[in-house]
């Protein structure tokens, strides 16, 4: 089974760093950027599976960065991490295209699950 | 008579005569030769009748000459001329029949008569001759030479005495009337001419005189008149200047006359007595005009009528009035009554009468003189007045508070029964009327007693003071006191207190400040609500950093053989875990800091610092909306002595409006600066969409929002505005739409909360 090609947008680099250094110890073949513009750099030139997405960033925000990708290649699963506020927008925000949200701090194990589970879902 | 205008010719001019020794020739006084005796006149010596007709027509002579007159005197002197010429024309005829009688023997007397007839009568022949004839002959030429000589002198004459003539003529034509003719002539004609001549010049010389003296008298007339006129003028002014002060002396007096009978008839008029003369026998004597005004029935009418005044008194009255008359004649004692009369026009009018009998020196009684006067005004006046009172007596006893009047010394003159009730007053108490008493009594009732006390006496110092103020009860009661000098025009007679309990709005006071203090705690909580959200997420990013280091440390030992080669990464990780957990510490304090009590609490606060604090609570919200803030702060602000929560409140509510109120990527300034020594500014612009003109007026009114429902409670910038004045600083704002807002607090150094 290959390995699954995650990408991990989010501002905030200590939590990206930390989190996709986990990810990798689990197998996942992890890259981590902290702003829109690199994403759609990762994305254009080397497709990953999933994106996970930090919904709040100065500049682009989560919302707006899932239209690109979207735009960019409709099969990549987006699962969107925020904060606890933002819970009712997250709801919202599953229509438009997201297949999972998760509350920050994420447990690795329900994140694994998740992306597990998109991936299943992208192999339809 | 010459022209005098015409200018007078010269005969050398008129000639052309250059004769050097003639006395005329360029003379300026002699004109003619002929006038003048010249050379002239020599020269024509025997052809005198000749020049003289030349004379008549020389045109030097004509033309300085009058010539009329002249030429008739000439024309006679020619006739007898011609007269003389027949003569001699006679003689020669004579002579010549002689001559050819004795045609060779008188050569010579042929040659005298030759030289004769030639004009020389100087000729003389011998008479002596033997012929009779001849000697005869001789005698007669020398008798007709002789003859003609004689004419030749007399023409001669003639001709000077003429020029004479033409000369004094000359000179009466000129104005001297007194030449004459002077020159004596054996000549009749001459000496008629002469007569005619002077006499004709006397005539006019007299008839100038006279004319003169006419003249003169004329004018001593004219100036006797002029005299008289002016004298006559004089006396007129005179008179008429007197009579101008007749006429003025008249019209003061006059006038002075019309004031006075103007005076007496005003008195006669407006003097409102009617007044009469009883005498003893019941008899009016006199009666005023002015009992007309009053009655309307003439004085006659009472006059004839001894009993008239009786009837027109109303029939209800006038038992008083035969009980007064009688009285009067009993004892002759001044008396006064009020009775009211039936008036002509049937109207009712009241009367004023008074009377006082009258008695000699000896005591004789002679009558009653009596006064009528219109009371109807004064009575209805006293109507009026009772009416005032009694509404005033039910205003007073109608009113929800308790009042008091005194007077100026302090005695109660008016209270109404609510100002009893009020302070409990037993009527046992006021009835005794004694002011100590009941002041002693209220006294008792307040808390401090002494400052009322104090209060009341201060105003009878200064009567003319308007005072207020509250006094407490110790049975928890509140009153309002006001009290006001009683005023008739300027003069201050007494004062009116007047007393409210408020003790119910006072804790409806008390409550509403606490609910006040309730709402701006809430409203506060409410902008930390807001807060929250953002709170929440600040504190998740650290807390998700440290949930990942922790995370990636169990991973490192439990899915690495050796976790000690990761001790590096573990020493790293636990740094970055205590670096999130400290950003976590700062959120909660800061929040912490921000929640406090409402209480005013006034410390030394750098201005700059608390806004910046502000300013990092919104910031990270701020910045996921891609909102700009810009800070621009004044260095060395002083410090200010304020309340930094409420401040830091105000600010917040502000920041929060701002955010609301810009896109995404809107930028916000945030400005500090000192407006004064005494005041600091905080300025908060924002670039947003702007607050319309129509509702500028409203924004700082409790519940005015333009928020969406769960978005705003309204109360945000009335409270803020509220806080400011309560630090003694002033919220405002500019906005246009479409542009922006810009906030201004203005803040002073040293805040005073009440």
């Amino acid at each position: 089974m290959p390995q699954i090609k995650v990408l991990l947008v989010d501002d905030e680099v200590e939590f990206a760093s930390a989190l996709a250094e986990r990810l990798r110890l689990r197998d996942f073949d992890t890259q981590a950027v902290s702003n829109a513009e690199d994403a759609v750099t990762v994305i254009r030139n080397n497709p990953p599976d999933i994106v996970l997405l930090d919904y709040r960033m100065p500049g682009t925000d989560g919302i707006g960065l899932l239209k690109i990708i979207k735009e960019i290649n409709p099969a990549i699963e987006v699962i969107m991490l925020t904060g606890l506020q933002d819970t009712l927008s997250m709801e919202e925000g599953m229509k438009s295209g997201i297949f999972e949200y998760m509350i920050k701090p994420v447990d690795i194990g329900e994140l694994m699950v998740k992306i597990n589970l998109a991936q299943k879902k992208r192999q339809g | 008579m010459v022209d005098s205008k015409t200018k007078k010719v010269k005969c050398w001019e008129v000639f052309a005569c250059d004769k050097k020794d003639c006395p005329v020739l360029k003379s300026r006084n002699q004109n003619c030769w002929l006038i003048s005796g010249t050379l002239c006149r020599d020269s024509i010596q025997g052809k005198f009748l000749e020049k003289m007709e030349m004379c008549l027509s020389c045109e030097a002579f004509q033309k300085n000459q009058d010539l009329t007159t002249l030429k008739d005197t000439l024309t006679t002197v020619n006739k007898q001329f011609k007269e003389f010429r027949n003569i001699i024309s006679d003689r020669d005829a004579e002579l010549e029949l002689m001559s050819m009688e004795l045609a060779i023997s008188l050569s010579v007397v042929f040659e005298a008569l030759k030289r004769i007839s030639s004009g020389d009568p100087t000729v003389r022949v011998p008479e002596e001759s033997p012929i009779e004839l001849i000697s005869r002959l001789n005698h007669s030429v020398n008798v007709t030479a002789e003859e003609i000589g004689e004419i030749v002198d007399q023409s001669h004459e003639f001709a000077i005495v003429l020029a004479e003539h033409f000369d004094v003529l000359h000179k009466v034509s000129k104005g001297n009337l007194d030449a004459r003719v002077t020159g004596k002539s054996q000549v009749e004609l001459l000496e008629s001419l002469k007569k005619v001549t002077n006499e004709m010049i006397e005539s006019i010389q007299r008839e100038i005189t006279r004319r003169e003296q006419a003249e003169s008298e004329l004018k001593h007339a004219y100036d006797a008149l002029e005299h008289k006129v002016n004298e006559r003028t004089a006396a007129l002014r005179l008179i008429n200047e007197k009579l101008w002060q007749e006429v003025t002396e008249r019209k003061r007096i006059e006038e002075n006359l019309r004031e006075t009978e103007l005076r007496y008839q005003t008195i006669a008029d407006f003097t409102f007595a009617w007044e009469y003369w009883e005498m003893p026998d019941g008899r009016l004597s006199y009666v005023s005009p002015s009992s007309e005004r009053i009655s309307g029935y003439k004085a006659e009418a009472y006059i004839q009528n001894p009993h008239f005044l009786s009837e027109v008194i109303i029939p209800e009255d006038r038992d008083i009035w035969t009980r007064h008359h009688h009285d009067a004649y009993s004892d002759l004692r001044p008396r006064d009554i009020m009775f009211r009369i039936r008036k002509k026009d049937g109207t009712v009018c009241w009367i004023e009468h008074i009377c006082q009998p009258v008695t000699d020196g000896q005591g004789k009684f002679l009558g009653i003189r009596a006064s009528n006067r219109d009371i109807t005004l004064r009575k209805t006046t006293e109507e009026k007045l009772s009416d005032t009172l009694s509404l005033l007596s039910a205003t007073i006893e109608s009113t929800a508070d308790g009042i008091l009047v005194v007077d100026k010394e302090g005695k109660m003159v008016i209270f109404n029964q609510k100002f009893l009730q009020m302070w409990h007053i037993p009527h046992s108490v006021i009835e005794t009327r004694e002011d100590n008493e009941t002041l002693s009594f209220v006294l008792e009732q307040l808390k401090d007693p002494e400052e009322f006390l104090k209060r009341v006496k201060e105003l009878y110092d200064h009567p003319e003071a308007v005072s207020s103020d509250v006094l407490a009860f110790k049975d928890g009661r509140v009153f309002e006191r006001y009290s006001h000098p009683q005023k008739i025009g300027d003069l201050i007679i007494g004062r009116v207190w007047s007393f409210r309990d408020v003790t119910k709005r006072k804790q409806a006071e008390k409550t509403l400040r606490e609910s006040e203090q309730l709402l701006l705690q809430s409203h506060k909580m409410e902008a930390i609500g807001r807060l929250a959200a953002g709170v929440a997420h600040e504190i998740n990013n650290p807390l998700a950093v440290i949930n990942e280091k922790a995370g990636l440390m169990k991973d490192f030992l439990e899915l690495t053989e050796d976790f000690q080669q990761h001790k590096e990464k573990f020493i790293s990780l636990i740094q970055g875990i205590s670096d999130s957990v400290g950003r976590c510490r700062t959120i909660t304090h800061r929040l912490l800091g921000f929640s406090r009590r409402v209480d005013a609490a006034l410390e030394v606060i750098d201005l700059n610092l608390i806004v910046r604090e502000v300013i990092d609570f919104v910031e990270k919200e701020l910045l996921y909306k891609n909102v700009q803030v810009k800070m621009t702060f004044a260095e060395d602000l002083p410090q200010i002595e304020s309340d930094k929560g409420q401040l830091q409140q105000v600010i917040l509510n502000i920041l929060n409006n701002a955010a609301d109120a810009v896109e995404k990527g809107g930028i916000i300034e945030v400005q500090t600066d000192t407006k004064d020594e005494h005041t600091m500014r905080v300025s908060i612009t924002d670039n947003g969409h702007g607050i319309p003109e129509r509702i500028l007026d409203h924004i700082f009114e409790p519940f005015f929002t333009t928020k969406e429902k769960d978005k705003g409670t309204g109360l945000g910038l009335s409270i803020s505005y509220g806080i400011m004045k309560k630090l003694g600083g002033t919220i405002s704002v500019q906005s246009k739409v479409n542009e922006g807002t810009t906030f201004i607090i203005e803040i002073p150094r040293k805040a005073k909360p009440d």
